[in-house]
């Protein structure tokens, strides 16, 4: 035999001798192999999943806004742990969260990440408001997010993303009719259309909708009496949503707009004037914002942002029932700009870096036209325009290690009305099936120009930033793919709140508000079923100032101290239906005698606990790319009513009728 | 002198290769059959035998190229004077932060316009495309895949899904947008439940599933176009070859040879009919 063959013998002899019977590929290994390969690429990726996240986060999803019927942003929040929903003055309608009167800007709610709180005081109006038809899905932080976010995200964040362009990709148009009990109706319209190619992308959101807060009569504590329908209850609603993405930059246009009648006021009804038998309020936000994404190298990516903030707060015509002080032309403004920048760095870990800074400012004139503002303690110190700065920095070092996640950071801002520290460090552990996290965060709200300057409230040279701290805890397990479970446990403290003292007439920094409970979730999802089922629980800390707990202190006013969460889904061929119910316990609300009271006497009333069933009904593809849902909002047609949370002797408002929706929804 | 001349050629072969095959060692990431099917071919192909060494185990000083079969494998602390040659690591990238020196990728994956123009010719009347991922790893390949669709006869449509929970309802979204749906390896998203929902999917809407591997296609996928493992161990070898040589080598590489298996029942219930020149092209046809 020549060395070659012998070489070659040698070479088939070795090659033989690995050689295994066995598929070329895969075979009995398939899953196997995928299910070790998976354990690699989970303990290297670098992007978060929601596990990993220093929040407690929850995501609403296309699919579920769709199955359970939501007509707008409070239907899905009023699904997710530690929502409610209160009234306050001229009907406006606010949130709760985790027992706290978020109203007043403590919350923060954006649409694709702009800001929608009005400037004046931070506040939000629900209830037909940001319709379903243009969200693709709200992803929503439960906790503090002044670190990242600065003023308003005080105890939870809220962002609604709209229907992207690569989902559209075309035009989606939608139409719904409502009928109320006791003969109210809704209507409400939107078209969206999306494109995107690898040089552009574009998507706009147009709609309107008109809706009524109830149809029941409300009364007051003072004896009046007002039949709420479509001269009084109104509640309409415009958008204009538009993103056009090129080359990194992005340039987002929004104008949102409500309507609304206001005729409880802030306590008492008012007298129709001349037959007109309506207070009638706008609050409308316009924002144009240009951002830049720019990937300086592989792991370096830095992001300047320039955004124009316009809107009026709660104006009403010149011809107000109240003879609002404001008159209609109260105008805020704000300008924002901020660097951030993002570090990917080689040792598992990201860094966050940025700073910036906010210019507010307001403009008013009062109805006798006379300078809207003062701006010190001097009544003669009148200005119709009046400013306010902040500067701020930020830093956000995230690290995984492993299992193991450890984050650190903070906002400082240096404000007109003083500087505000928000430091967060959280502490998170994801093994398999099994995450747990642990987070502190503080959080701050800063007071508005308008709060400060204008000249319906008393001057406060004093006014400086209320902050908030909270401490939460996750564990989380995923029993069976599609299967998961949660528990949540918090404990949040807020430190001299930016209350309004009615005796007073003034914007004050006065008393805390403790707040602590637990959150629990479960959830599946299957191809053709799935469901979900949430508890809250929340109760008073002991040192919650008295203006917004029942007198034992056991319960806050009008959040429920539990409240259930109940949804299925079944899906068979074209059709889905899904049920869904919301308990809510037993709440409390100031009396009538409180609130007639010259002496202030603190003193609450029960309403009993109550459910809220819904049933829905989805027809997908009855016409070549038309959807058709109907809907059934409060199928037994209990009476629903908002609290005011706090004693500010305002009457529940009834709200939520039974309302049977029809809607189509045509894919083009 | 001529016998030791002779004594020295015929041991200079064997001694030679020896050399060699120290400077090139192997590591798999475990026992399973892809990380040895690719470990056969890259011996078949090297041509001489590559010490197979255990995960973790110190390299040798004279090694100067290490070649893994597997993730786990690709991601140990290698020195950085070697260079490292990796396969078999769907959803991997190995960067700087895992490897000093030269790192080399051979794909698992077939090259986009392959793809594509194996699907078109296993279902002739395929217009639309939709790729379900989910690792950020696999976003360029997504993009890679509807840039080859866009200037072919495929619409491709790249589907995100954030979580395995969404996809009940990404699939569910799909209906009346894609004729057929196709995955890469991404094993973050392709675990068994996950296939069985996809599956289910498959047959009761008529829309094939193609798989990114032969054994999911015995497991009652459509059909699948894809390289064997043997193949990116052959491909691992040539580039060890060329690593030796002092070649500069390219960041990744695609094996060419492209296999396709189909199953028939799976077609059957998704309602196409596979061309008979595909069949015979099959490496393997389940019945």
């Amino acid at each position: 035999m020549t060395p070659k063959a012998s070489r070659f013998f040698l070479a088939l002899v070795f090659f033989a001798a690995q050689c295994r019977a066995s598929f070329a590929q895969g075979g009995d290994d398939a899953f196997p192999f995928l299910e070790e390969e998976a354990k690699v690429v989970i303990a290297t990726q670098h992007e978060q999943a929601p596990e990993r996240a220093p929040s407690i986060v929850s995501v609403v999803t296309r699919h579920d806004i769709e199955a359970y019927g939501a007509r707008d942003l409070a239907d899905i929040l009023r699904l997710v742990p530690g929502f409610e929903f209160g009234v306050d003055v001229f009907g406006i309608t606010g949130q709760s969260f985790r027992g706290i009167w978020a109203h007043e800007g403590k919350s923060l709610l954006m649409i694709d990440g702009i800001m929608q709180n009005e400037l004046g005081y931070g506040n939000y109006n629900f209830f037909g408001t940001i319709p379903a038809s243009m969200i693709e899905k709200v992803e929503i932080v439960r906790g503090p997010g002044s670190a990242v976010y600065g003023g308003f995200a005080e105890v939870d964040v809220i962002n609604v993303i709209t229907h992207q362009a690569k989902n559209l990709d075309g035009i989606r148009l939608s139409g719904e009719l409502g009928a109320m009990s006791r003969g109210g109706s809704s209507r409400e319209g939107s078209v969206s259309y999306g494109s995107q190619t690898d040089a552009l992308r574009v998507s706009a959101h147009v709609g309107y909708g008109s809706t009524l807060l109830s149809r029941r009569d409300y009364s007051d504590f003072f004896g009046n009496r007002l039949k709420l329908d479509r001269d009084t209850a109104y509640r309409q609603w415009q958008h204009v949503v538009t993103e056009a993405s090129a080359k990194n930059l992005t340039i987002r246009y929004q104008r949102n707009s409500m309507t609304w009648g206001g005729q409880d006021t802030f306590t008492t009804i008012q007298a129709p004037v001349k037959g007109i038998n309506a207070e009638r309020l706008n609050d409308y936000v316009d924002v144009a914002r240009v951002d830049y994404k720019a990937k300086v190298s592989d792991r370096l990516t830095l992001q300047p942002i320039f955004e124009y903030t316009r809107n009026n707060t709660y104006s009403t015509p010149p011809n107000s029932i109240i003879g609002n002080f404001n008159g209609s032309n109260s105008t805020l403004w704000r300008y924002r700009t901020e660097m951030s920048a993002v570090y990917e760095a080689p040792w598992s870990a990201q860094i966050r870096a940025g700073g910036g800074v906010i210019l507010d400012g307001v403009e008013s004139v009062a109805s006798d036209g006379t300078p809207g503002l003062q701006l010190s303690s001097n009544p003669a110190d009148r200005a119709s325009r009046a400013q306010a700065s902040s500067a701020f920095g930020l830093f956000q070092y995230l690290q995984q290690a492993g299992p193991v996640g450890v984050t650190a950071g903070g906002r400082y801002e240096a404000t007109t009305f003083g500087n505000a520290v928000a430091p967060r460090a959280g502490l998170t552990y994801v093994r398999e099936a099994f995450n747990a996290k642990l987070l502190y965060g503080r959080a701050f709200r800063i007071p508005t120009p308008w709060q400060a300057y204008d000249r319906q409230f008393g001057f406060n040279g004093g006014l400086k930033p209320e902050t908030a701290d909270t401490i939460e805890m996750e564990l989380g397990y995923k029993f069976a793919d599609h299967l998961s479970g949660r528990l949540n446990a918090f404990y949040i403290g807020i430190h001299d709140p930016i209350v309004y003292q009615g005796n007073t007439n003034t914007y004050v920094n006065f008393g805390k508000v403790e707040s602590q409970g637990a959150e629990a979730e479960l959830r599946a999802d299957y191809l053709h079923y799935g469901g979900f089922a949430n508890l809250s629980v929340v109760v008073p800390g002991r040192g919650t100032s008295p203006g917004f707990v029942t007198r034992s202190k056991k319960q806050f006013l009008s959040t429920p101290p539990a409240k259930v969460d109940l949804g299925a889904y079944y899906r068979i061929g074209r059709w889905e239906i899904a049920p869904s119910a919301t308990y809510l316990a037993r709440r409390a609300g100031q009396s009538g005698a409180s609130a007639v009271d010259p002496n202030g006497l603190l003193e609450t009333r029960e309403y009993p606990a109550l459910v809220l069933a819904n049933l829905n009904l989805i027809a997908r593809g009855v016409l070549k790319d038309i959807d058709v849902h109907l809907g059934v909002h409060n199928v037994f047609d209990t009476r629903y009513l908002l609290i005011q949370p706090y004693y500010g002797a305002h009457a529940p408002m009834p709200a939520q009728d039974r309302e049977i929706r029809l809607g189509v929804t045509w894919h083009l | 002198m001529k016998r030791l001349f002779v004594c020295a050629w015929l041991l200079a072969g064997p001694l030679a290769g020896a050399a060699r095959a120290q400077e090139v060692v192997a590591v798999l990431g475990g026992d399973l059959t892809p990380y040895r099917e690719a470990y056969a071919g890259f011996q078949e192909a090297f041509g001489a035998r590559a010490p197979l060494l255990p995960l973790g185990a110190p390299i040798p000083k004279e090694t100067k190229v290490v070649v893994t079969f597997g993730g786990k494998a690709a991601v140990q602390r290698y020195p950085g004077r070697v260079t490292l040659i990796y396969g078999i690591a769907p959803g991997l990238l190995v960067g700087t932060e895992t490897h000093d020196g030269v790192s080399l990728k051979i794909r698992t994956e077939v090259e986009a316009e392959n793809l594509l123009k194996g699907l078109v010719e296993i279902q002739p009347g395929l217009k639309r495309l939709a790729v379900l991922w989910l690792s950020d790893s696999f976003s360029t390949l997504a993009e890679k895949m509807v840039k080859a669709g866009a200037s072919g006869s495929v619409r491709v449509l790249s589907e995100k899904v954030e979580s395995g929970d969404e996809l009940p309802a990404k699939l569910r979204g799909l209906k009346g947008k894609a004729d057929a749906i196709w995955m890469p390896l991404d094993p973050v998203l392709l675990n068994q439940q996950n296939f069985e929902t996809i599956l289910q999917y498959s047959y009761d809407n008529n829309i094939p599933f193609y798989a990114p591997t032969e054994g999911l296609v015995e497991h009652g996928a459509t059909a699948a176009v894809v390289v064997s493992y043997k193949d990116i161990g052959r491909a691992a070898a040539a580039q060890a070859k060329k690593a030796l040589s002092g070649a500069e080598l390219p960041p990744d590489v695609y094996v060419p040879r492209v296999e396709m298996s189909v199953n028939l029942s799976a077609a059957k219930k998704t309602g196409i009919s596979i061309p008979s020149e595909i069949l015979k092209k099959a490496v393997r046809v389940f019945p």
